[in-house]
């Protein structure tokens, strides 16, 4: 017989809390093995979302040159590919993480008037919808189909193109083989290079790029300024943490094997990984704030473990003393058992962590991203049982020490001073951290506040039971109350008790931490989506004008639960202030506004948007019956309409000369479809010139397409004059049944009096400061849509916009495209950015509505959709850790009840046996077993609660919530119901379950228990 | 079996220490024990029986006077030696016949476990735990691969006296070896004390059985921490201390109760006549 025999031959008799200690030493290991291997699974997971979020032209890296014929740019393509392919065979590591390169060339050109590119891409036919051949012969050109629309051209025409600097280089005229669309213009394949940029910025008018096949074409002109290139993807999935560093260094490496040839490496990547990196280390940082009480938890729990036991298997001790074992033997037989079920838990909580992680890996990381047995994860492992074998020492040290007869005594020996000792540290320990908590969050004592607040209140609690059954068992005995007699005095007696209610407070303290702290984030994901996003689903399209948006909308959506939504920005004082457009009509039903509800968001649209009169709206023609009594000789005067045509700048139409007495003056309006609106009329010269004038005209009548119009001419204010620069005619208008026009000076210009159906001021929320010398004004100026001042009126502030931030200014679509329509056309203003917002309500294929309006939609977005992603953001993956690890302390705790149940189930039983000999009836026995387990987990259940959720409180401001490096006190901090509930719920089902195992196996007290042998 | 050990008291004290109070357990035992011998310790509960058992296991320090087993001074003897007294010398069975056993073990391994106490120069000369099973009679019928629960309370007292003999000890000492078992199984008991005692082994038993005491050949009663009798084959005897004092029997001392005052007169033929004061006889009267 050997001492395993007898070691092995101990755990299978005490089959039940050997199971118990293996179990609670797996979750021991679990739990250590958790935080190394999850943190490590999140960051590769952030790793891969940043590399896969990030477009393929940040993440991918370029080689080439640029310059002009004395230039690398004139190299071959040929020649930079083998360059390359050398430089890639000397780093396989590079080279296996590249994608197949795009081989690509392009010069700026100027042709049909327009700036654009000549573009030489490798394979491009098979990204273009072409109308026509593709350019594979020199001389041959692809043209967009848009820029071929704008010039009339089309394929088989020849276009004339400017290779080289303005003033210099040469015209080469290029066959249109075909015309071109391209299948998907923000397909990777394009990499960083603008193709597709039709229009006007600041430089004038653009085309879209010039596809060629040959290479030659574009190098024709040695003084054109050439980008020669192969564009290299980035192979994302195959990038793990442990590349990151190598990866730099290939980068780095690479530059200085191709700068030789006078080629050059560019990557934003080293930009991109370190964002990535932000994120990693903030799961390093927040990390230890459940890892280290989860670790002193499990510490401390097998140090109750072993102490019971050993406790427990004393008088087996004495047996070996009492045989003359020497001290290291005798220990070795008292220890050996739980050294042996530590040891061999080692393996399987490895095991079971791993597998945990996998599993929250496949349900919450990025794909490709699983558990990884690495030397962190095999070190805590071994940690955590080297912290087992220490804290077996430390706990089973007193009763190893003890002499034989004490070990046989039945009474355990009382703690004394240390105890009290131990506690006066813990809280000492715990006040310092809290105040280390309060001033800074992040330092290593902050990082022990909670669980040091849930075992001063722990101990606490454990005291304040004892004392209460003290005195519980006082009254009982008085009143001779059986049942609160037995618990009472159980509760106050019993030594493990304190040690379970300390443990059980710590577990749920933990937990309640971890659950409220995801409440509190998931709201706050679900606060930042909210304000982000504006409403639940936000497509950005691409539409003409505004008008042309509206109308898109409410074909697409006839049940108004969606509104278009136009955007701009403007600097004031060196910062961005963003412009947000809305239908005021359709806000209350379609915005998600944090804070605001239906009623209060219908409130703000209605200050949006006071009454004004209707538009004018035009057909086909415009008569005007208009008085006129005296004319002067010269200049001859005509009458004009000021027309607005959706997407077009607002043009002059003249009504008709004027002539002495009442006519109608009638002009055919080409290109209105009952959507041009009438700014104003306007009375000037007919045929130019300086001459001083003066006139009155009385307006009696406005018609279009034989009918009427309401202009509301006995309206005052209704009419106005148009602000005239210094030196203008002076213009009065009176109200009346016929609407009054003087107008007197010498200016050249037409004297304009618009029709008002608009407020005079743009009435405006404000998020931020206004943006004028005094931020709290309550009116500043500001381009709106259109590059004129626009005067806003704040009719309300807050503290930020949905989808505009904090520094933002929110007004009425309607009102701002009429007031900016009255200088300009909407449809020229690159600035412009427009979004259809839609409401849970709005139909589901929208996007698809809104493609067969003619609105292309180029990104959706919706809030579940950004709360998604904000939940693989770092701090969402590092609240994860938390609730796995507050979930391992309940089951430590648990697994501590059913083994205090078990240890000193023997004498339990004899006492209870003994109990009912005595004439106590089972059922009086059981009540009070259960008397006293209510107590002994209820009261840690209520406080480790507070404890947990006092915990989150304190240190949640310094965590972050939704996104690394947001500001402190970003969000509310209140806990939420949501995680909280459902974790409480569990631990109670667990504690019911383990009481009920309890009652069991207490069950079991006959009075055949009290035969000798049999305790 | 080793050869017995002998064991001498000399005015042996101890005394409890317990918070606020000293209980005195033995206040001066004067005895001597032949190696080889067999002696039951007699005498009511709390007299200092076990604690006297407990200080010639060496489990307890004597707080006063001199106790030698075999060659070993117990008095001044560290906890090194006394660990090896106990391995190797003296066999102790605790009161209760399943304290002496681990549960989970069976006859044979109980025994080889408490043989692993002794050191492993003189554990190759131990006897087989079957050979020492047979001394107490546990062989035959698969005894020796019964665990504890599995036997008889008889069985499982002698069991416990195999255990305490496994590491071949000259002295033997017993708890309350019969205490709890019906009069076969103590039968039993008491005839493997006698084989014990018959091998050479000095045996010391803590008994309330006079009749075990009687079967043991010598008793020894102890009296309010002292040794108050003795009784060989038979016949009882009071003890007259070093101090000359003699502890009375009881049904002398209903005669002659505590304060009475006698004279001693020895006699030509060699007894002593204890002859009660006139005045106490008045006083009775």
């Amino acid at each position: 017989m050997t001492a395993w025999t007898v070691m092995l031959r101990g755990i299978r008799y005490r089959a039940g809390r050997s199971f118990v200690v293996f179990l609670l030493a797996v979750t021991a290991t679990t739990a250590a093995v958790l935080a190394p291997a999850y943190s490590r699974a999140a960051q590769q997971s952030v790793l891969t979302d940043g590399l896969s979020a990030a477009s393929t032209d940040a993440t991918g890296l370029t080689v080439g040159a640029k310059g002009t014929k004395d230039s690398a740019a004139f190299m071959d393509l040929a020649e930079i590919r083998l360059a390359m392919n050398a430089a890639l065979g000397k780093d396989a590591f590079l080279d296996e993480r590249l994608d197949r390169s795009v081989a690509a060339i392009d010069t700026e050109v100027t042709y049909a008037g327009a700036a654009g590119r000549l573009a030489f891409r490798q394979d491009v036919c098979a990204q273009l919808e072409l109308d026509g051949a593709c350019p594979d012969n020199p001389g041959e050109v692809a043209l967009s189909k848009r820029t071929a629309a704008a010039h009339q051209l089309q394929a088989g025409d020849q276009v004339t193109v400017h290779l080289g600097p303005a003033g210099a280089g040469r015209d080469k005229s290029f066959k249109i083989t075909g015309l071109y669309s391209p299948k998907d213009a923000d397909a990777a394949y394009w990499g960083r290079t603008a193709y597709f940029s039709a229009g006007t910025d600041g430089e004038g008018e653009r085309a879209d790029a010039l596809f060629s096949l040959t290479e030659e074409d574009l190098r024709a002109e040695p003084a054109a300024t050439l980008s020669t290139r192969l564009e290299y993807p980035l192979r994302t999935g195959r990038i793990r943490l442990d590349d990151v560093a190598r990866l730099r260094a290939s980068l780095q490496a690479l530059g200085a094997r191709v700068r030789g040839q006078e080629l050059e490496v560019s990557t934003t990547l080293p930009a991109v990984l370190h964002d990535i990196d932000v994120e990693q280390k903030d799961i390093a940082r927040t990390a230890p704030i459940i890892a280290v009480p989860l670790l002193l938890l499990c510490w401390f729990v097998l140090f109750l473990l072993v102490a019971s036991l050993t406790e427990e298997r004393a008088p087996e001790i004495a047996l070996a003393k009492l045989r003359g074992y020497p001290s290291g033997r005798a220990a070795r037989f008292g220890l050996g058992e739980v050294v042996l079920l530590t040891a061999a838990a080692v393996p399987v909580g490895l095991a079971a962590g791993l597998g945990l992680v996998q599993l929250a890996a496949s349900a919450l990381l990025a794909p490709g991203v699983g558990a990884q047995l690495r030397w962190p994860v095999l070190a805590a492992a071994g940690i955590a049982f080297a912290a087992g074998v220490l804290a077996a020492v430390l706990a089973a040290r007193q009763t190893l020490g003890r002499p034989v007869l004490g070990l046989l005594r039945r009474v355990p020996e009382r703690g004394g001073w240390k105890a009290g000792v131990t506690g006066g540290v813990v809280v000492a320990l715990a006040a310092a951290s809290i105040v280390a908590a309060v001033a800074d969050r992040a330092s290593p004592l902050a990082l022990l506040a909670p669980p040091l607040l849930a075992l001063v209140l722990g101990i606490g609690a454990a005291r304040l039971l004892v004392l209460c059954s003290g005195a519980r068992l006082r009254i009982a005995r008085r009143r001779g109350r059986i049942v609160p007699l037995l618990s009472a005095a159980q509760l106050s007696r019993r030594p493990g008790g304190q040690r379970l209610v300390v443990v059980v407070t710590v577990a749920v303290a933990l937990l309640a931490f971890a659950a409220t702290a995801w409440d509190v984030a998931a709201r706050a994901r679900q606060d930042t989506a909210e304000d982000a996003l504006g409403a639940q689903r936000v497509y950005t399209v691409n539409a003409a004008h505004p008008d042309a948006l509206e109308a898109a909308v409410a074909k697409a959506d006839p049940g108004g639960h969606s509104m278009a939504v136009v955007r701009a920005s403007q600097r004031f004082d060196n910062a961005p202030i963003e412009l947000l457009g809305v239908q005021s009509g359709r806000l209350a039903g379609v915005a998600v506004w944090r804070g605001h509800s239906g009623e209060q968001l219908g409130a703000v649209a209605g200050r949006l948007h006071p009454a004004a009169a209707d538009p004018l709206r035009l057909g086909k023609d415009l008569g005007a019956e208009v008085t006129v009594d005296a004319l002067p000789a010269k200049p001859a005067l005509r009458l004009a309409a000021i027309v607005a045509n959706p997407g077009q700048p607002p043009r002059t139409v003249t009504l008709g000369t004027l002539v002495k007495g009442t006519h109608t003056y009638r002009a055919t309006l080409d290109g209105c479809t009952a959507e041009c609106r009438l700014v104003g009329l306007a009375v000037g010269r007919a045929a130019g010139g300086t001459d001083p004038y003066s006139v009155a005209v009385a307006v009696r009548g406005l018609t279009t397409d034989d009918g009427p119009l309401s202009p509301g001419f006995d309206l005052a204010g209704r009419w106005q004059p148009r602000q005239a620069a210094a030196g203008g005619a002076t213009v009065t208008v009176r109200a009346g049944a016929a609407l009054g026009i003087d107008v007197s000076g010498s200016d050249p210009a037409d004297a304009v009096v618009e029709h008002v159906d608009t407020p005079d001021v743009l009435p405006a929320v404000l998020a931020g400061g206004a943006p004028t010398d005094d931020a709290r004004s309550a009116s500043f100026q500001l381009p709106g849509f259109s590059e004129q001042p626009q005067p806003f009126a704040v009719v309300g502030r807050t503290d930020s916009l949905p989808r505009a931030g904090r520094r933002a200014v929110m007004f009425d679509l309607d009102y701002a495209t009429r007031m900016a329509q009255r200088s300009g056309s909407l449809a020229d203003n690159a600035n412009l950015r427009y979004e259809v917002w839609a409401a849970g309500g709005a139909p589901a294929d929208l996007a698809t509505r809104l493609g067969r309006l003619g609105v292309q939609v180029l990104r959706a977005e919706s809030i579940q959709g950004y709360t998604d992603q904000l939940g693989r953001r770092a701090p969402a993956l590092g609240l994860w850790l938390y609730l796995l690890a507050g979930a391992a302390a309940i089951l430590l705790a648990l697994g501590v009840v059913l083994l205090s149940a078990y240890v000193g189930v023997r004498a339990r039983l004899y006492e209870l046996a003994a109990l009912r000999v005595a004439g106590v009836r089972a059922g009086q026995l059981r009540r009070a077993v259960l008397r006293e387990y209510r107590a002994l987990l209820g009261l840690p259940l209520v406080v480790g609660l507070a404890a947990g959720v006092a915990g989150a409180l304190v240190m949640l401001p310094g965590v972050p919530l939704v996104t690394v490096g947001e500001p402190v006190g970003s969000f509310s901090y209140e806990p939420s119901l949501g995680a909280l509930p459902i974790a409480l719920g569990l631990t109670v089902l667990g504690l019911l379950l383990t009481v009920i195992v309890v009652l069991r196996l207490l069950g079991r007290a006959t009075p055949m228990r009290l035969k000798d042998g049999a305790q | 079996m080793s050869a017995g050990l002998a064991v001498m008291c000399r005015g042996l004290v101890y005394i409890y220490r317990l918070e606020g109070y000293d209980v005195v357990a033995l206040s001066g035992v004067d005895l001597d024990i032949s190696a080889g011998e067999s002696v039951a310790l007699l005498g009511p509960s709390g007299s200092g029986k076990s604690t006297l058992l407990s200080l010639l296991a060496g489990l307890l320090p004597p707080s006063a006077g001199r106790l030698t087993v075999g060659g070993h001074d117990l008095v001044r003897a560290t906890p090194a030696q006394l660990q090896h007294l106990r391995a190797s010398d003296v066999g102790v069975v605790l009161q209760g016949a399943s304290r002496n056993l681990l549960p989970y073990l069976t006859a044979e391994q109980n025994v080889r476990f408490a043989q692993r106490g002794v050191p492993a120069e003189r554990r190759r000369d131990l006897p087989d735990p079957r050979e020492v099973l047979a001394t107490v009679g546990l062989c035959g019928r698969g005894r020796n691969r019964q665990r504890p629960q599995r036997l008889s309370p008889g069985e499982r007292q002698r069991l416990a006296l195999a255990v305490g003999l496994a590491g071949r000890p000259g002295l033997l000492l017993a708890d309350e070896p019969t205490s709890q078992l019906d009069t076969h199984a103590r039968d039993e008991v008491l005839h493997a004390l006698d084989a014990v005692r018959r091998a050479g082994t000095t045996v010391v038993v803590v008994t309330h059985d006079p009749d075990v005491g009687r079967h043991m050949g010598r008793t020894v009663t102890i009296r309010d921490g002292r040794v108050g009798a003795e009784g060989r084959r038979g016949e009882d005897y009071a003890v007259v201390g070093r101090d000359g004092t003699v502890h009375l029997p009881q049904d002398v001392l209903r005669m002659l109760p505590p304060g009475t005052l006698v004279g001693v007169e020895p006699q030509p033929d060699g007894t002593v006549l204890l002859v009660p004061a006139r005045a106490n006889v008045e006083g009775v009267q």
